[in-house]
């Protein structure tokens, strides 16, 4: 009966999309809050600098960055779902997302953990 | 003078025709409370004797003149004209092979029905009377057991017309009819049969199911309550 | 277009039609042959599914019942003239098979302790005839829906071979024995043949041969007609239900289960005029005695509305939670058909066609039988029928609401099973006759190839009409030889019919007429047979005749078909000896 797609039932998928959700919109809300509210007096590069370098952001946006990874690439899966029937066009545009994803994922971490203040 | 609403009717004769096109039909309102089958019935009696469509008792219980009337899935038998904005566009149900004019071929459709199962599963022998079931318990099967399968509802969703191994809104919400009835011992053989990428995760809450369904059910709650219960044995 | 080519299907047995009846029997048979079942429509799609009040069976869930009362009800409602062995045989079977069908898992409503819901419904009584009896055990008021779902769910399971949108054209039989039909693909168009050694008929009812009627488009009385043209007889077909509750002007169903919920119907001075014919159970009279009340209503103009036409069906004073739980289809029905919410406002109703008591002759086995007043019954090889297309005889001059769904699971049941021994009695297939199905094919080539100056339409208003003046509630010896003369006419004006639509694939056109063609056929037994009864008996009244004549007229009617196309009648007496209890003697009829 399964033409394509893998072996796994796709409910996981569904409920972490949904937790994942939840958890980008929370988290647009704390950084909305932190930059526009949190912060005494003008905004200036150094302030920015010193709260992203410090280790427990640093370690907070990674779970962001791991949470809208997942949530976006489980998206753009979905859409291709839809529209994308034929087992080659599928393996290569969702080995593409699984390439941009990782890629991503990477130099994402590797930007954030490599953040400080110029000296 | 009668009034007259145009009726722009869908026509493909697979012996004659290599595409399909439209017609329109003069249909004469007779009486008050008219229904869209009676102005089909007309045009086939006094005007058109080749249009094909399906229809039994017209009124509404048989499901078997679903057709998509201005857009949207409803029962021929069911939908006064008054209520239509014209003219009254008449295509066959979405997605589905057309057999010949309004006429679908509703084979893929009744496998994915079969396929859930739909019939009660028990293996304790029965008791020499009824098996007991509480009103409360017999409750849970109403908005579920009333399904005519008439397939608006799955023709009508999105995920159905792109994935051709969805089961659909419809086959879904049969099998909650059976998970859900206290008498029935199989719920985890179905429970293997729709907890599938093609099974209830391939609904995403699209609605239409709801907009579509001439019986008033929500095939999108039940099947929100199947993905409930799965979501929850896993966790 | 090349329609010569007829595809040969050999089973054991082949099922016509696929309601409750054809399904029981499916599942019956399927266990223990190779059986097929053929329909005209998806099975689900099947009439069956528009019964709503409920089943009959004497399982004593509300109050004490006993299969006896129940009997002696189903007698007394067949103006005495139904079968009392098949009566007693019905009754008795009642709550083992409505049992079965729960076990099978028909989502039935329940009482508070569990046990199946059971409800009061016309003329089903206790202790002879004393009260009304909560004997009707119903889904909500889905019955039929959940019935014919569940059966064809239980099909599925057990793998039934369904040839789905397959048109019976013409009974086989070789040398009186029935060998199979001949049958048409409505989709893809094309004959087939099915080689069988026992034939099943469940074709259903007729009543679509009146203007007001509450059945389907289907319900045309097929499996009748082709008995006829095969040579064999019809029972009692002058008795046609006329439903009291059918809406105004549509002839949509509304249940009995209304009145037996406590709804009650008034005439325009708001009387409850049920109680002046019916003293003892008023509204829960039997369906006849209550359509004749509200017909004399409207005679004597005391019918409501601008022309004073219909009568005013209550249940606006119940609690609307009621109506909601137990009666959802009707306020439904009402509201979209005659736009009234009924829990604030009555609905209009008439009499209106609804059940067809006679048909093809059976014992209480489901065997088709040939007799008449001197030679006993004998069955025909081969040949069976179950459901409102056969005549057991079980509703006799009158069937009683809930009756018939019973009917059509006891008699689907045992006509299975005995199909079943019959196949496996026979060591081999009985053979095709020569040029076998000749006949149905030429048929449906005239049709195809006719250049006629008659449409369907114009014949089929007029027998409708025609049929609801002068051959419907009230009958005269003046309406009737009216109908026969117009009746001749019609079946001439039919050899003249011309299809618009003349190709193979899902010629609507083609089925309708052929359908048209059988409608004629046995109307003319209809009105032979109303003709000949100088009595009024059941649902059958004749103005001229008032009185019930156990002298004369104790016998069922026979019609058969010439090859001229007229009808002779012949008469067989009534089975009036029960199985073990003594006979239920006729005595005058007050409810």
């Amino acid at each position: 009966m399964k033409y394509f797609g893998s072996g796994r039932s796709g409910a996981f998928d569904w409920f972490f999309q949904r937790v994942s959700g939840i958890v980008l919109l929370v988290t647009l809300f704390l950084h909305f809050y932190v930059m526009h509210f949190a912060i005494e007096g003008p905004i200036t590069y150094e302030k920015v600098m010193v709260r992203l370098s410090s280790p427990g952001w640093k370690a907070l946006d990674i779970v962001f960055l791991i949470f809208a990874v997942y949530h976006a690439v489980n998206g753009f899966k979905l859409i291709i779902d839809d529209y994308v029937h034929s087992t080659v066009l599928r393996a290569v545009t969702i080995g593409l997302l699984w390439v941009m994803g990782i890629a991503f994922l990477t130099i994402g971490i590797m930007t954030i953990v490599n953040l400080r203040v110029q000296s | 003078m009668a009034e007259k609403v145009t009726f722009k009717v869908f026509r493909f004769n697979p012996e004659k025709d290599k595409k399909p096109y439209y017609q329109d039909f003069e249909v004469e309102i007779r009486k008050p409370g008219m229904m869209v089958l009676d102005g089909l019935n007309q045009i086939r009696w006094e005007m058109d004797g080749t249009l094909a469509f399906r229809r039994s008792c017209r009124e509404g219980v048989c499901g078997s003149d679903g057709l998509n009337i201005n857009g949207v899935n409803m029962l021929s038998c069911i939908t006064h004209i008054s209520d239509l904005k014209p003219p009254i566009v008449i295509q066959p149900l979405p997605s589905l092979p057309v057999v010949k004019d309004l006429v679908v071929d509703l084979t893929d459709f009744m496998n994915k029905f079969f396929l859930v199962k739909p019939y009660l599963i028990t293996y304790s022998p029965p008791p020499d009377k009824e098996r007991l079931q509480t009103p409360e318990e017999r409750k849970k099967l109403d908005g579920l057991y009333e399904c005519i399968l008439c397939a608006c509802c799955s023709t009508s969703c999105p995920s159905y017309w792109a994935d051709p191994e969805y089961l659909g809104p419809s086959a879904l919400l049969n099998s909650a009819r059976f998970i859900l009835d206290s008498r029935d011992e199989g719920a985890d053989e179905r429970f293997e049969i729709i907890n599938d990428r093609h099974g209830v995760w391939r609904c995403h809450t699209i609605l239409n199911c709801i907009e579509a369904c001439p019986k008033l059910l929500n095939p999108t709650e039940a099947i929100g309550e199947l993905k409930k219960i799965l979501i929850k044995k896993k966790f | 277009m090349a329609m010569d080519k007829v595809e040969i299907h050999k089973h054991d047995i082949v099922i016509v039609g696929a309601g409750g009846a054809g399904l029981r029997a499916a599942l019956a048979a399927s266990k223990e042959v190779n059986t097929a079942v053929v329909s005209e429509v998806l099975p689900t799609r099947s009439h069956t599914v528009s019964a709503q009040g409920g089943v009959a069976a004497t399982l004593s869930n509300v109050e004490p019942d006993d299969w006896l009362w129940h009997m002696y009800d189903t007698v007394k409602g067949s103006d005495y003239l139904g079968d009392q062995d098949a009566i007693e045989f019905l009754c008795r079977m009642a709550p083992e098979i409505i049992i079965e069908l729960e076990h099978m898992g028909m989502p039935f409503s329940r009482l508070e302790n569990g046990k199946i819901y059971q409800r009061r419904f016309g003329g089903h009584t206790k202790e002879f005839g004393k009260e009304a009896v909560c004997r009707s055990c119903a889904a909500a008021d889905r019955t039929g829906h959940a019935m014919v779902h569940t059966l064809y769910e239980q099909c599925l399971k057990n793998g039934v071979t369904f040839y789905n949108e397959f048109f019976a054209l013409q009974i086989l039989t070789n040398e009186g024995h029935v060998v199979g039909v001949l049958a048409w693909d409505i989709v893809n168009g094309g004959f087939h043949l099915f080689h069988t050694k026992a034939t099943l008929f469940a074709t259903g009812g007729y009543t679509r041969i009146y203007r007001t009627t509450t059945n389907a488009h289907i319900n045309t009385g097929d499996g009748l007609a082709l008995t006829m043209r095969a040579g064999f007889p019809v029972e009692d077909l002058e008795f046609v239900q006329f439903h009291p509750t059918g809406i105004y002007g549509v002839g949509n169903l509304i249940s009995e289960a209304v009145r037996g919920e406590g709804g009650y119907l008034v005439n325009k001075d708001g009387e409850r005029f049920m109680k002046r014919y019916a003293p003892t159970v008023w509204d829960l009279a039997s369906r006849d005695v209550v359509s004749r009340a509200m017909a004399e209503e409207i005679r004597h103009g005391r019918g409501c509305g601008p022309k004073g036409d219909y009568i005013l069906l209550k249940v606006d004073h119940l609690d609307p939670e009621l109506i909601h739980e137990r009666l959802p289809g009707i306020w439904e029905l009402a509201y979209v058909f005659a736009h009234v919410d009924c829990t604030k406002e009555p609905i209009p109703v008439v009499p209106t066609a609804h059940y067809s008591m006679g048909g093809i002759p059976t014992n209480l086995h489901g065997e088709v039988v040939l007799g008449s007043m001197d030679s006993p019954e004998s069955p025909v090889p081969g040949f069976y029928a179950a459901g409102e297309c056969a005549c057991a005889s079980v509703h006799g001059a009158n069937r009683l609401g809930t009756n018939s769904l019973l009917d059509i699971l006891v008699f689907g049941k045992v006509g299975g099973e005995k199909a079943v021994e019959f196949c496996q009695s026979l060591p081999e297939h009985v053979p095709l006759p020569e040029n076998a199905g000749k006949e149905g094919i030429d048929e449906v080539k005239r049709l195809v190839d006719s250049t006629g100056d008659e449409k369907m339409d114009a014949i089929w208003e007029e027998l409708r009409d025609t049929m609801e003046a002068n051959c419907g509630v009230f009958r005269t010896e003046e309406t009737l030889s009216k109908q026969k003369k117009i009746l001749e006419n019609l079946c001439e004006r039919f050899k003249r019919v011309r299809l618009d639509d003349k190709g193979k694939v899902f010629n609507l056109d083609l089925i309708e007429t052929l359908e048209l063609g059988h409608m004629l056929e046995f109307s003319k037994a209809i009105v032979e047979g109303a003709l000949a009864r100088t009595e009024s008996r059941g649902a059958h009244y004749r103005d001229d005749f008032p009185e019930r004549d156990d002298k004369n007229w104790l016998k069922h009617t026979l019609a058969y078909l010439n090859e001229d196309g007229r009808i002779r009648l012949d008469y067989k007496p009534v089975r009036l000896k029960p199985l073990t209890v003594p006979t239920f003697e006729p005595k005058e009829r007050v409810y």
